[in-house]
Protein backbone atom coordinates (compact mmCIF):
# COMPACT_ATOMS: atom_id res chain seq x y z
CA UNK A 1 0.00 0.00 0.00
CA UNK A 2 2.89 2.32 1.03
CA UNK A 3 4.44 1.29 -2.63
CA UNK A 4 1.74 2.14 -4.22
CA UNK A 5 0.83 5.93 -2.07
CA UNK A 6 4.28 6.69 -3.05
CA UNK A 7 4.23 5.82 -6.63
CA UNK A 8 1.23 8.43 -6.46
CA UNK A 9 3.26 10.97 -5.18
CA UNK A 10 6.15 10.31 -8.00
CA UNK A 11 3.57 11.20 -10.31
CA UNK A 12 2.05 14.19 -9.21
CA UNK A 13 4.78 16.76 -10.44
CA UNK A 14 4.82 14.81 -13.85
CA UNK A 15 0.89 15.80 -14.07
CA UNK A 16 1.66 19.46 -12.92
CA UNK A 17 4.32 19.81 -15.41
CA UNK A 18 1.83 18.48 -18.35
CA UNK A 19 -0.72 20.48 -16.48
CA UNK A 20 0.97 23.70 -16.63
CA UNK A 21 2.53 23.44 -19.96
CA UNK A 22 -1.51 23.33 -21.33
CA UNK A 23 -2.03 26.59 -19.54
CA UNK A 24 1.52 27.91 -20.91
CA UNK A 25 0.18 27.25 -24.29
CA UNK A 26 -3.03 28.69 -23.55
CA UNK A 27 -3.55 32.57 -25.04
CA UNK A 28 -6.28 33.28 -21.74
CA UNK A 29 -3.50 33.24 -19.53
CA UNK A 30 -1.43 35.69 -21.79
CA UNK A 31 -5.07 37.96 -22.09
CA UNK A 32 -5.27 37.83 -18.08
CA UNK A 33 -1.71 38.87 -17.50
CA UNK A 34 -2.39 41.79 -20.27
CA UNK A 35 -5.51 42.89 -18.38
CA UNK A 36 -4.35 42.90 -14.76
CA UNK A 37 -1.42 44.31 -16.19
CA UNK A 38 -3.03 47.36 -17.89
CA UNK A 39 -5.72 47.87 -14.85
CA UNK A 40 -3.13 47.59 -12.65
CA UNK A 41 -0.84 50.37 -14.52
CA UNK A 42 -4.21 52.38 -14.60
CA UNK A 43 -5.04 52.71 -11.12
CA UNK A 44 -2.10 53.87 -10.14
CA UNK A 45 -1.39 56.70 -12.47
CA UNK A 46 -4.83 57.86 -11.01
CA UNK A 47 -3.31 57.66 -7.73
CA UNK A 48 -0.38 59.41 -8.67
CA UNK A 49 -2.79 61.89 -9.91
CA UNK A 50 -5.47 62.15 -7.25
CA UNK A 51 -3.63 61.68 -4.14
CA UNK A 52 -1.16 64.84 -4.30
CA UNK A 53 -4.13 66.95 -4.39
CA UNK A 54 -5.39 65.56 -0.89
CA UNK A 55 -1.69 65.67 0.24
CA UNK A 56 -1.46 61.69 0.78
CA UNK A 57 1.00 60.38 -1.88
CA UNK A 58 3.09 58.00 0.46
CA UNK A 59 3.65 54.37 -0.20
CA UNK A 60 0.67 53.22 2.36
CA UNK A 61 -1.54 55.48 0.49
CA UNK A 62 -0.33 54.72 -3.15
CA UNK A 63 -0.79 50.76 -2.50
CA UNK A 64 -4.30 50.88 -0.51
CA UNK A 65 -5.25 52.74 -3.39
CA UNK A 66 -4.00 50.31 -6.12
CA UNK A 67 -5.14 47.58 -4.22
CA UNK A 68 -8.13 48.41 -3.33
CA UNK A 69 -9.06 50.77 -6.38
CA UNK A 70 -7.61 48.68 -9.29
CA UNK A 71 -9.53 45.77 -7.36
CA UNK A 72 -6.62 43.45 -7.64
CA UNK A 73 -8.44 40.84 -5.68
CA UNK A 74 -11.06 41.00 -9.05
CA UNK A 75 -8.09 39.38 -10.79
CA UNK A 76 -7.64 36.63 -8.42
CA UNK A 77 -11.11 35.69 -8.77
CA UNK A 78 -11.26 35.77 -12.66
CA UNK A 79 -7.44 34.46 -12.75
CA UNK A 80 -8.73 31.82 -10.27
CA UNK A 81 -12.06 30.59 -12.74
CA UNK A 82 -10.91 30.97 -15.95
CA UNK A 83 -7.90 28.96 -15.67
CA UNK A 84 -9.78 26.06 -13.82
CA UNK A 85 -13.01 26.03 -15.35
CA UNK A 86 -12.50 23.31 -17.66
CA UNK A 87 -9.59 21.48 -15.77
CA UNK A 88 -12.19 18.50 -14.83
CA UNK A 89 -15.36 19.29 -16.90
CA UNK A 90 -13.46 19.18 -20.11
CA UNK A 91 -12.15 15.67 -19.42
CA UNK A 92 -15.54 14.57 -19.80
CA UNK A 93 -17.18 17.71 -22.26
CA UNK A 94 -14.03 17.05 -24.82
CA UNK A 95 -13.41 13.11 -23.91
CA UNK A 96 -9.83 13.49 -23.36
CA UNK A 97 -10.64 11.23 -20.43
CA UNK A 98 -10.79 8.54 -22.53
CA UNK A 99 -6.83 9.16 -22.84
CA UNK A 100 -5.95 10.05 -19.68
CA UNK A 101 -8.21 7.77 -16.75
CA UNK A 102 -6.87 4.41 -18.29
CA UNK A 103 -3.07 5.50 -16.68
CA UNK A 104 -1.96 3.43 -13.92
CA UNK A 105 -2.55 6.68 -11.51
CA UNK A 106 -5.63 7.23 -9.24
CA UNK A 107 -7.92 9.92 -9.68
CA UNK A 108 -6.97 12.37 -6.64
CA UNK A 109 -3.67 12.68 -8.23
CA UNK A 110 -4.44 14.00 -11.80
CA UNK A 111 -7.19 15.86 -9.33
CA UNK A 112 -4.60 17.19 -6.94
CA UNK A 113 -1.83 17.81 -9.60
CA UNK A 114 -4.38 19.69 -12.01
CA UNK A 115 -5.12 21.85 -9.06
CA UNK A 116 -1.60 22.46 -8.04
CA UNK A 117 -1.31 23.59 -11.69
CA UNK A 118 -4.32 25.83 -11.83
CA UNK A 119 -3.18 27.53 -8.25
CA UNK A 120 0.24 28.12 -10.04
CA UNK A 121 -1.15 29.57 -13.37
CA UNK A 122 -3.18 31.88 -11.31
CA UNK A 123 -0.80 33.04 -9.27
CA UNK A 124 1.17 34.33 -12.41
CA UNK A 125 -1.50 36.17 -12.92
CA UNK A 126 -2.36 37.99 -9.72
CA UNK A 127 2.04 38.36 -9.10
CA UNK A 128 2.09 40.58 -12.29
CA UNK A 129 -0.02 43.39 -10.69
CA UNK A 130 2.11 42.88 -7.53
CA UNK A 131 5.01 43.64 -9.25
CA UNK A 132 3.68 46.45 -11.11
CA UNK A 133 2.70 48.00 -7.62
CA UNK A 134 6.06 47.41 -5.79
CA UNK A 135 8.17 48.91 -8.96
CA UNK A 136 5.91 51.45 -8.94
CA UNK A 137 5.17 52.44 -5.75
CA UNK A 138 8.87 52.40 -4.90
CA UNK A 139 9.51 54.93 -8.01
CA UNK A 140 6.76 56.89 -7.16
CA UNK A 141 7.47 57.89 -3.31
CA UNK A 142 11.13 56.31 -2.73
CA UNK A 143 9.52 54.18 -0.39
CA UNK A 144 7.89 50.56 -0.02
CA UNK A 145 5.39 48.94 2.52
CA UNK A 146 6.00 45.76 4.30
CA UNK A 147 2.44 44.92 3.98
CA UNK A 148 2.28 44.63 0.67
CA UNK A 149 3.81 40.91 0.73
CA UNK A 150 0.73 40.24 3.12
CA UNK A 151 -1.39 41.51 0.88
CA UNK A 152 -0.03 39.64 -1.51
CA UNK A 153 0.24 36.48 0.49
CA UNK A 154 -3.98 36.80 1.19
CA UNK A 155 -4.41 37.09 -2.70
CA UNK A 156 -2.88 34.12 -3.42
CA UNK A 157 -4.65 32.37 -0.96
CA UNK A 158 -8.05 34.26 -2.18
CA UNK A 159 -6.90 33.22 -5.71
CA UNK A 160 -6.54 29.59 -4.45
CA UNK A 161 -9.88 29.73 -2.28
CA UNK A 162 -11.22 30.62 -5.81
CA UNK A 163 -9.91 27.07 -7.65
CA UNK A 164 -10.67 25.33 -5.69
CA UNK A 165 -14.68 26.39 -5.59
CA UNK A 166 -14.16 26.35 -9.16
CA UNK A 167 -12.84 22.91 -8.76
CA UNK A 168 -16.40 22.15 -7.29
CA UNK A 169 -18.49 23.43 -10.63
CA UNK A 170 -16.05 22.00 -12.74
CA UNK A 171 -16.01 18.58 -11.27
CA UNK A 172 -19.77 18.37 -10.79
CA UNK A 173 -20.89 19.61 -14.73
CA UNK A 174 -20.14 18.69 -17.79
CA UNK A 175 -19.91 21.28 -20.09
CA UNK A 176 -16.56 24.18 -19.05
CA UNK A 177 -19.08 26.83 -19.55
CA UNK A 178 -21.41 26.16 -16.61
CA UNK A 179 -18.28 25.57 -14.79
CA UNK A 180 -17.09 28.65 -15.24
CA UNK A 181 -20.24 30.58 -15.52
CA UNK A 182 -21.15 29.62 -11.85
CA UNK A 183 -18.55 30.81 -9.55
CA UNK A 184 -19.14 34.15 -11.47
CA UNK A 185 -22.79 34.13 -10.32
CA UNK A 186 -21.99 32.80 -6.40
CA UNK A 187 -19.27 35.82 -6.31
CA UNK A 188 -20.87 39.18 -8.03
CA UNK A 189 -24.46 37.77 -7.18
CA UNK A 190 -25.39 35.29 -5.13
CA UNK A 191 -22.73 35.84 -2.19
CA UNK A 192 -23.29 39.73 -2.07
CA UNK A 193 -26.88 39.74 -1.77
CA UNK A 194 -26.17 36.93 0.97
CA UNK A 195 -23.88 39.39 2.15
CA UNK A 196 -26.13 42.70 2.16
CA UNK A 197 -29.21 41.05 3.72
CA UNK A 198 -27.46 39.44 6.74
CA UNK A 199 -25.58 42.76 7.40
CA UNK A 200 -28.80 44.33 7.81
CA UNK A 201 -29.88 42.23 9.66
CA UNK A 202 -27.00 42.89 12.18
CA UNK A 203 -25.18 39.21 11.23
CA UNK A 204 -22.01 38.78 10.24
CA UNK A 205 -21.84 36.97 6.78
CA UNK A 206 -18.68 34.60 8.16
CA UNK A 207 -19.29 31.80 5.60
CA UNK A 208 -18.89 33.67 2.83
CA UNK A 209 -15.33 34.06 0.44
CA UNK A 210 -16.43 36.99 -1.00
CA UNK A 211 -16.71 38.81 2.74
CA UNK A 212 -13.02 37.77 3.24
CA UNK A 213 -11.43 39.00 0.30
CA UNK A 214 -11.22 42.58 2.07
CA UNK A 215 -8.45 41.87 4.29
CA UNK A 216 -6.27 41.73 0.98
CA UNK A 217 -7.18 45.87 1.01
CA UNK A 218 -7.62 46.63 4.55
CA UNK A 219 -4.54 45.09 5.22
CA UNK A 220 -2.62 48.95 4.22
CA UNK A 221 -5.33 50.44 6.82
CA UNK A 222 -3.82 51.37 10.18
CA UNK A 223 -5.33 50.66 12.37
CA UNK A 224 -7.16 47.64 11.07
CA UNK A 225 -10.55 48.14 10.52
CA UNK A 226 -13.03 47.81 13.41
CA UNK A 227 -14.94 44.13 13.57
CA UNK A 228 -18.09 45.50 13.38
CA UNK A 229 -19.23 49.48 12.87
CA UNK A 230 -22.78 50.12 12.97
CA UNK A 231 -24.00 53.52 11.00
CA UNK A 232 -27.66 54.88 12.06
CA UNK A 233 -29.11 56.17 8.89
CA UNK A 234 -31.92 58.20 7.76
CA UNK A 235 -34.58 56.49 6.16
CA UNK A 236 -37.51 59.30 5.94
CA UNK A 237 -37.85 62.14 8.29
CA UNK A 238 -36.95 61.23 12.13
CA UNK A 239 -37.07 57.24 11.35
CA UNK A 240 -33.33 55.88 11.78
CA UNK A 241 -32.31 52.64 10.43
CA UNK A 242 -28.98 50.87 12.41
CA UNK A 243 -26.68 49.56 9.40
CA UNK A 244 -24.08 47.24 10.45
CA UNK A 245 -21.02 46.88 8.45
CA UNK A 246 -18.75 43.92 9.47
CA UNK A 247 -14.84 43.82 8.54
CA UNK A 248 -13.21 40.10 8.75
CA UNK A 249 -10.12 40.79 10.83
CA UNK A 250 -6.65 38.61 9.28
CA UNK A 251 -7.05 35.91 11.21
CA UNK A 252 -10.60 35.00 10.12
CA UNK A 253 -10.62 36.42 6.56
CA UNK A 254 -7.48 33.93 6.01
CA UNK A 255 -9.67 30.83 7.82
CA UNK A 256 -12.54 31.35 5.87
CA UNK A 257 -10.21 31.27 2.59
CA UNK A 258 -8.78 28.37 4.16
CA UNK A 259 -11.85 26.32 4.80
CA UNK A 260 -12.87 27.52 1.11
CA UNK A 261 -9.93 26.35 -0.54
CA UNK A 262 -9.87 22.94 1.64
CA UNK A 263 -13.30 21.72 1.83
CA UNK A 264 -13.64 23.16 -2.21
CA UNK A 265 -10.33 20.40 -3.04
CA UNK A 266 -12.36 17.66 -0.96
CA UNK A 267 -15.47 18.17 -2.32
CA UNK A 268 -14.09 18.55 -5.67
CA UNK A 269 -12.00 15.16 -5.46
CA UNK A 270 -14.79 13.11 -4.18
CA UNK A 271 -17.09 14.39 -7.02
CA UNK A 272 -14.93 13.43 -10.09
CA UNK A 273 -13.80 10.08 -8.56
CA UNK A 274 -17.52 9.15 -8.11
CA UNK A 275 -18.04 10.55 -11.78
CA UNK A 276 -18.33 8.49 -14.69
CA UNK A 277 -18.04 8.83 -18.62
CA UNK A 278 -20.65 7.26 -19.67
CA UNK B 1 -3.44 -24.29 -19.39
CA UNK B 2 -2.46 -20.34 -19.97
CA UNK B 3 -3.07 -17.70 -17.43
CA UNK B 4 -6.07 -15.41 -17.89
CA UNK B 5 -5.30 -11.93 -18.99
CA UNK B 6 -8.87 -10.51 -19.09
CA UNK B 7 -11.50 -11.68 -16.55
CA UNK B 8 -15.37 -10.63 -16.38
CA UNK B 9 -17.29 -12.19 -13.76
CA UNK B 10 -20.97 -11.49 -13.91
CA UNK B 11 -20.56 -7.95 -15.49
CA UNK B 12 -24.00 -5.79 -15.06
CA UNK B 13 -24.50 -2.10 -15.96
CA UNK B 14 -27.37 -0.04 -15.74
CA UNK B 15 -27.67 3.52 -17.03
CA UNK B 16 -30.28 4.55 -15.18
CA UNK B 17 -33.39 1.89 -16.39
CA UNK B 18 -31.21 0.89 -19.25
CA UNK B 19 -29.62 -2.50 -18.72
CA UNK B 20 -26.46 -2.20 -20.90
CA UNK B 21 -24.82 -5.33 -19.34
CA UNK B 22 -26.21 -7.74 -18.20
CA UNK B 23 -23.97 -11.07 -16.05
CA UNK B 24 -20.98 -10.52 -18.83
CA UNK B 25 -18.57 -13.67 -18.06
CA UNK B 26 -15.77 -13.76 -20.25
CA UNK B 27 -12.03 -15.13 -19.87
CA UNK B 28 -9.16 -14.62 -22.38
CA UNK B 29 -6.20 -16.13 -21.90
CA UNK B 30 -3.04 -14.53 -22.11
CA UNK B 31 -1.32 -14.26 -26.00
CA UNK B 32 -5.17 -14.88 -26.85
CA UNK B 33 -6.39 -12.18 -29.55
CA UNK B 34 -10.19 -11.80 -28.87
CA UNK B 35 -12.79 -9.81 -31.06
CA UNK B 36 -15.88 -8.33 -29.34
CA UNK B 37 -18.53 -8.23 -32.25
CA UNK B 38 -21.81 -6.96 -31.53
CA UNK B 39 -24.75 -4.67 -33.09
CA UNK B 40 -24.98 -0.78 -31.67
CA UNK B 41 -25.80 -1.05 -27.95
CA UNK B 42 -24.95 -4.71 -27.62
CA UNK B 43 -22.79 -3.57 -24.93
CA UNK B 44 -19.51 -3.72 -26.16
CA UNK B 45 -18.01 -0.25 -25.27
CA UNK B 46 -19.43 -0.46 -22.19
CA UNK B 47 -17.17 -3.73 -21.25
CA UNK B 48 -14.18 -1.76 -22.95
CA UNK B 49 -14.77 1.06 -20.34
CA UNK B 50 -15.46 -1.22 -17.58
CA UNK B 51 -11.98 -2.62 -18.11
CA UNK B 52 -10.01 0.74 -18.64
CA UNK B 53 -11.49 2.04 -15.21
CA UNK B 54 -13.69 4.84 -17.19
CA UNK B 55 -16.97 3.72 -15.32
CA UNK B 56 -18.18 1.07 -12.83
CA UNK B 57 -20.26 -2.05 -13.22
CA UNK B 58 -23.54 -2.25 -11.07
CA UNK B 59 -22.36 -5.40 -10.20
CA UNK B 60 -19.71 -7.71 -11.14
CA UNK B 61 -16.07 -7.57 -11.37
CA UNK B 62 -13.16 -7.09 -14.29
CA UNK B 63 -9.92 -8.40 -13.77
CA UNK B 64 -6.53 -7.59 -15.62
CA UNK B 65 -3.62 -9.98 -14.84
CA UNK B 66 -5.63 -10.90 -11.39
CA UNK B 67 -6.01 -7.39 -10.04
CA UNK B 68 -9.70 -5.73 -10.32
CA UNK B 69 -9.45 -3.17 -13.05
CA UNK B 70 -11.70 -0.82 -10.33
CA UNK B 71 -10.10 -1.34 -7.06
CA UNK B 72 -6.74 -2.00 -7.82
CA UNK B 73 -7.12 -0.18 -11.14
CA UNK B 74 -3.44 1.81 -10.96
CA UNK B 75 -1.24 -1.78 -10.62
CA UNK B 76 -4.42 -3.94 -13.33
CA UNK B 77 -3.84 -0.87 -16.05
CA UNK B 78 -0.15 -0.26 -15.40
CA UNK B 79 0.56 -3.27 -18.15
CA UNK B 80 -2.36 -2.33 -20.37
CA UNK B 81 -2.85 -0.12 -24.13
CA UNK B 82 -5.52 0.80 -24.13
CA UNK B 83 -8.07 2.87 -26.83
CA UNK B 84 -11.71 3.68 -25.64
CA UNK B 85 -14.12 5.01 -27.78
CA UNK B 86 -13.08 8.00 -30.01
CA UNK B 87 -9.36 9.15 -28.90
CA UNK B 88 -9.41 12.94 -27.93
CA UNK B 89 -6.42 14.38 -27.23
CA UNK B 90 -5.31 18.02 -25.58
CA UNK B 91 -4.86 20.29 -28.40
CA UNK B 92 -1.85 22.37 -27.17
CA UNK B 93 0.24 19.76 -26.47
CA UNK B 94 2.50 18.24 -29.50
CA UNK B 95 2.49 14.46 -30.07
CA UNK B 96 5.94 14.21 -28.59
CA UNK B 97 4.82 16.12 -25.09
CA UNK B 98 1.63 14.01 -25.03
CA UNK B 99 3.35 10.97 -25.85
CA UNK B 100 6.08 12.00 -22.86
CA UNK B 101 3.12 12.59 -20.46
CA UNK B 102 2.00 9.41 -20.79
CA UNK B 103 5.12 7.97 -20.93
CA UNK B 104 6.10 9.33 -17.65
CA UNK B 105 2.86 8.19 -16.11
CA UNK B 106 2.97 4.66 -16.92
CA UNK B 107 6.50 4.19 -15.68
CA UNK B 108 8.76 4.84 -18.24
CA UNK B 109 11.92 6.31 -17.89
CA UNK B 110 12.86 9.91 -19.36
CA UNK B 111 15.79 8.43 -20.80
CA UNK B 112 13.86 5.99 -22.49
CA UNK B 113 11.41 8.01 -23.80
CA UNK B 114 12.44 9.85 -27.14
CA UNK B 115 13.42 5.95 -28.73
CA UNK B 116 10.01 4.77 -27.89
CA UNK B 117 8.14 7.50 -29.03
CA UNK B 118 10.44 7.90 -32.35
CA UNK B 119 9.31 4.08 -32.79
CA UNK B 120 5.75 4.43 -32.35
CA UNK B 121 5.69 8.10 -34.18
CA UNK B 122 7.54 5.99 -37.46
CA UNK B 123 4.92 3.18 -36.87
CA UNK B 124 1.86 4.89 -36.99
CA UNK B 125 3.66 7.43 -40.20
CA UNK B 126 3.46 10.56 -37.83
CA UNK B 127 7.26 11.49 -37.54
CA UNK B 128 6.72 14.76 -39.53
CA UNK B 129 4.12 15.61 -37.58
CA UNK B 130 5.91 14.83 -34.28
CA UNK B 131 6.12 18.50 -33.08
CA UNK B 132 3.16 20.33 -34.59
CA UNK B 133 0.07 20.43 -31.84
CA UNK B 134 -2.57 17.63 -32.18
CA UNK B 135 -5.49 20.39 -32.46
CA UNK B 136 -4.37 20.99 -35.80
CA UNK B 137 -4.45 17.07 -36.20
CA UNK B 138 -7.42 15.34 -38.63
CA UNK B 139 -9.45 12.71 -36.91
CA UNK B 140 -7.41 9.78 -38.66
CA UNK B 141 -4.06 11.76 -38.04
CA UNK B 142 -5.49 11.03 -34.15
CA UNK B 143 -6.48 8.03 -34.12
CA UNK B 144 -3.20 6.95 -35.28
CA UNK B 145 -2.10 9.21 -32.30
CA UNK B 146 -3.94 6.98 -30.21
CA UNK B 147 -2.76 3.71 -31.48
CA UNK B 148 1.07 5.32 -30.84
CA UNK B 149 0.06 5.67 -27.34
CA UNK B 150 -1.34 2.31 -26.84
CA UNK B 151 2.16 0.78 -27.80
CA UNK B 152 4.61 3.23 -26.09
CA UNK B 153 5.09 1.32 -23.08
CA UNK B 154 4.97 -1.88 -24.93
CA UNK B 155 2.49 -3.22 -22.55
CA UNK B 156 1.31 -7.26 -22.78
CA UNK B 157 -2.47 -6.41 -23.47
CA UNK B 158 -4.22 -4.35 -25.86
CA UNK B 159 -7.70 -3.52 -24.94
CA UNK B 160 -8.77 -1.70 -28.47
CA UNK B 161 -11.99 -0.05 -28.72
CA UNK B 162 -12.70 0.81 -32.70
CA UNK B 163 -9.39 1.22 -33.60
CA UNK B 164 -9.90 2.16 -36.88
CA UNK B 165 -12.70 4.50 -36.40
CA UNK B 166 -12.09 7.35 -38.56
CA UNK B 167 -9.39 6.28 -40.86
CA UNK B 168 -9.44 6.12 -44.59
CA UNK B 169 -9.13 2.51 -46.39
CA UNK B 170 -5.10 2.51 -46.11
CA UNK B 171 -5.29 3.24 -42.72
CA UNK B 172 -7.73 0.75 -41.55
CA UNK B 173 -5.39 -1.98 -43.51
CA UNK B 174 -1.98 -0.49 -41.84
CA UNK B 175 -4.20 -0.75 -38.56
CA UNK B 176 -4.87 -4.36 -39.06
CA UNK B 177 -1.67 -5.09 -40.06
CA UNK B 178 -0.86 -3.57 -37.02
CA UNK B 179 -2.77 -5.44 -34.42
CA UNK B 180 -2.13 -9.05 -37.01
CA UNK B 181 1.54 -8.44 -35.78
CA UNK B 182 1.06 -7.63 -32.14
CA UNK B 183 -1.04 -10.59 -31.66
CA UNK B 184 1.88 -12.80 -31.45
CA UNK B 185 3.07 -11.44 -28.78
CA UNK B 186 0.26 -9.80 -26.84
CA UNK B 187 -3.05 -10.19 -25.50
CA UNK B 188 -5.53 -8.45 -28.10
CA UNK B 189 -9.18 -7.79 -26.79
CA UNK B 190 -10.51 -5.49 -29.83
CA UNK B 191 -14.12 -4.11 -29.87
CA UNK B 192 -15.23 -3.98 -33.31
CA UNK B 193 -18.80 -3.70 -35.16
CA UNK B 194 -16.29 -4.67 -38.65
CA UNK B 195 -16.99 -7.89 -39.29
CA UNK B 196 -14.02 -8.62 -41.86
CA UNK B 197 -11.79 -6.85 -38.99
CA UNK B 198 -12.56 -9.38 -36.10
CA UNK B 199 -12.13 -12.42 -38.80
CA UNK B 200 -8.71 -10.93 -40.14
CA UNK B 201 -7.28 -10.14 -36.91
CA UNK B 202 -8.71 -12.01 -33.58
CA UNK B 203 -8.67 -15.98 -33.39
CA UNK B 204 -11.49 -15.53 -31.09
CA UNK B 205 -14.83 -14.08 -30.91
CA UNK B 206 -17.14 -13.16 -28.78
CA UNK B 207 -20.57 -12.10 -30.07
CA UNK B 208 -22.77 -10.32 -27.85
CA UNK B 209 -26.28 -8.50 -28.17
CA UNK B 210 -28.15 -6.09 -25.50
CA UNK B 211 -25.51 -6.85 -23.07
CA UNK B 212 -25.33 -10.47 -22.78
CA UNK B 213 -22.83 -12.95 -24.44
CA UNK B 214 -23.92 -14.96 -27.00
CA UNK B 215 -21.17 -17.08 -28.51
CA UNK B 216 -17.42 -17.20 -27.52
CA UNK B 217 -15.25 -19.43 -29.75
CA UNK B 218 -12.50 -19.68 -31.97
CA UNK B 219 -13.80 -18.17 -35.72
CA UNK B 220 -13.15 -21.03 -37.79
CA UNK B 221 -15.19 -23.16 -34.99
CA UNK B 222 -18.01 -20.94 -35.16
CA UNK B 223 -18.40 -20.66 -38.75
CA UNK B 224 -18.12 -24.23 -38.67
CA UNK B 225 -21.06 -24.76 -36.43
CA UNK B 226 -23.13 -22.47 -38.21
CA UNK B 227 -22.10 -23.49 -41.21
CA UNK B 228 -22.90 -27.36 -40.40
CA UNK B 229 -26.43 -27.63 -41.50
CA UNK B 230 -25.36 -26.21 -44.92
CA UNK B 231 -24.62 -28.16 -47.91
CA UNK B 232 -22.36 -26.22 -50.66
CA UNK B 233 -23.32 -28.72 -53.93
CA UNK B 234 -21.43 -27.61 -57.66
CA UNK B 235 -23.50 -29.21 -60.45
CA UNK B 236 -22.50 -29.74 -63.73
CA UNK B 237 -25.59 -27.83 -65.71
CA UNK B 238 -27.52 -25.08 -64.04
CA UNK B 239 -31.15 -26.15 -62.48
CA UNK B 240 -33.96 -24.88 -63.90
CA UNK B 241 -36.79 -23.70 -61.34
CA UNK B 242 -38.40 -27.28 -60.87
CA UNK B 243 -35.61 -28.74 -60.38
CA UNK B 244 -34.97 -26.63 -57.78
CA UNK B 245 -38.04 -27.34 -56.39
CA UNK B 246 -38.06 -30.64 -56.39
CA UNK B 247 -35.06 -30.42 -53.91
CA UNK B 248 -36.60 -28.88 -51.54
CA UNK B 249 -39.04 -32.48 -51.69
CA UNK B 250 -36.14 -34.43 -50.27
CA UNK B 251 -36.63 -35.18 -46.58
CA UNK B 252 -34.90 -32.89 -44.22
CA UNK B 253 -34.39 -29.97 -46.81
CA UNK B 254 -35.59 -27.01 -45.44
CA UNK B 255 -34.23 -24.55 -48.17
CA UNK B 256 -32.29 -24.63 -51.54
CA UNK B 257 -31.38 -21.58 -53.29
CA UNK B 258 -29.01 -21.73 -56.52
CA UNK B 259 -26.70 -19.19 -57.95
CA UNK B 260 -25.22 -20.49 -61.51
CA UNK B 261 -23.78 -23.69 -61.47
CA UNK B 262 -23.86 -23.91 -57.20
CA UNK B 263 -26.43 -24.51 -54.90
CA UNK B 264 -26.58 -23.86 -51.46
CA UNK B 265 -28.87 -27.02 -49.51
CA UNK B 266 -30.23 -25.80 -46.10
CA UNK B 267 -31.13 -28.94 -43.91
CA UNK B 268 -31.71 -30.08 -40.64
CA UNK B 269 -30.13 -33.66 -39.53
CA UNK B 270 -26.81 -35.20 -39.13
CA UNK B 271 -24.90 -37.12 -41.75
CA UNK B 272 -27.25 -39.46 -42.86
CA UNK B 273 -29.37 -36.69 -43.78
CA UNK B 274 -26.93 -35.17 -45.62
CA UNK B 275 -26.00 -38.99 -47.44
CA UNK B 276 -30.00 -39.04 -48.39
CA UNK B 277 -30.08 -35.35 -49.81
CA UNK B 278 -26.95 -36.29 -52.26
CA UNK B 279 -28.81 -39.99 -53.12
CA UNK B 280 -32.40 -37.64 -53.80
CA UNK B 281 -30.00 -35.25 -56.06
CA UNK B 282 -29.03 -38.42 -58.11
CA UNK B 283 -32.80 -40.03 -58.45
CA UNK B 284 -33.48 -36.37 -60.11
CA UNK B 285 -31.22 -36.75 -62.44
CA UNK B 286 -29.16 -33.77 -61.42
CA UNK B 287 -25.47 -34.47 -61.74
CA UNK B 288 -23.19 -33.34 -59.34
CA UNK B 289 -19.56 -32.27 -59.23
CA UNK B 290 -18.71 -32.08 -55.93
CA UNK B 291 -21.05 -31.94 -52.19
CA UNK B 292 -19.29 -30.35 -49.77
CA UNK B 293 -20.56 -28.22 -46.23
CA UNK B 294 -20.66 -24.91 -46.66
CA UNK B 295 -18.56 -22.50 -44.72
CA UNK B 296 -20.08 -19.72 -43.31
CA UNK B 297 -18.57 -16.44 -43.16
CA UNK B 298 -18.06 -15.15 -39.77
CA UNK B 299 -21.22 -12.64 -40.72
CA UNK B 300 -23.27 -15.13 -41.60
CA UNK B 301 -22.32 -16.45 -37.88
CA UNK B 302 -23.04 -13.04 -36.13
CA UNK B 303 -26.41 -12.48 -38.27
CA UNK B 304 -27.69 -15.97 -36.88
CA UNK B 305 -26.44 -16.01 -33.88
CA UNK B 306 -27.60 -11.92 -33.10
CA UNK B 307 -30.99 -13.22 -34.53
CA UNK B 308 -31.41 -16.46 -32.62
CA UNK B 309 -30.30 -13.97 -29.42
CA UNK B 310 -33.08 -12.32 -29.78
Amino acid sequence: MQVNFMDEIKKLPIVVRYELLKQVRRFRLYGLLLIGSVATGLAMALGAVYLPSIGTLDARALSYFIVYGGQVSFFGLIAGVFVSGDAIASEFEHKTGYLIFPNPMKRTTLLIGKYLSCCIAATLVVTMPYLIISIGVLALTGQFVGELFLSYAFCVLYTCSIVSLTFVFSSLFKGTMGASVLPFLLMFFVFPIIAGSMELGGVEPFMLLSYSGSIISNIFIIPFPPHKVSIPISVGGTIYMEVTYFYPDVVEGVSIMVCYLVVGLILSILLARRRQMA
Amino acid sequence: MAKEALVAEGLTKFYGPIKALEGLDLKIAQGESVGLLGPNGAGKTTTMKIFCNIIKPTSGNAYINGSDAIKESSKALKNVGTIVEVCEFYPFLTPVETLSYLGRLRGMKKSDLPAAIKRVLGRVKLQEWANVKVGKFSKGMKQRLAIAQTLLHDPPILILDEPSLGLDPRGMAEVRSIIKELKREKTVFLASHLLFEVSETCEKVALIDRGKLLAFDEVQKLESVFASERIQVEVLKSLDADQLESIKSIEGVKKASASGTLVFIDFKGDKETQANILEGLMERGIRVTSFRPALGSLEEVYMRVVKEGK
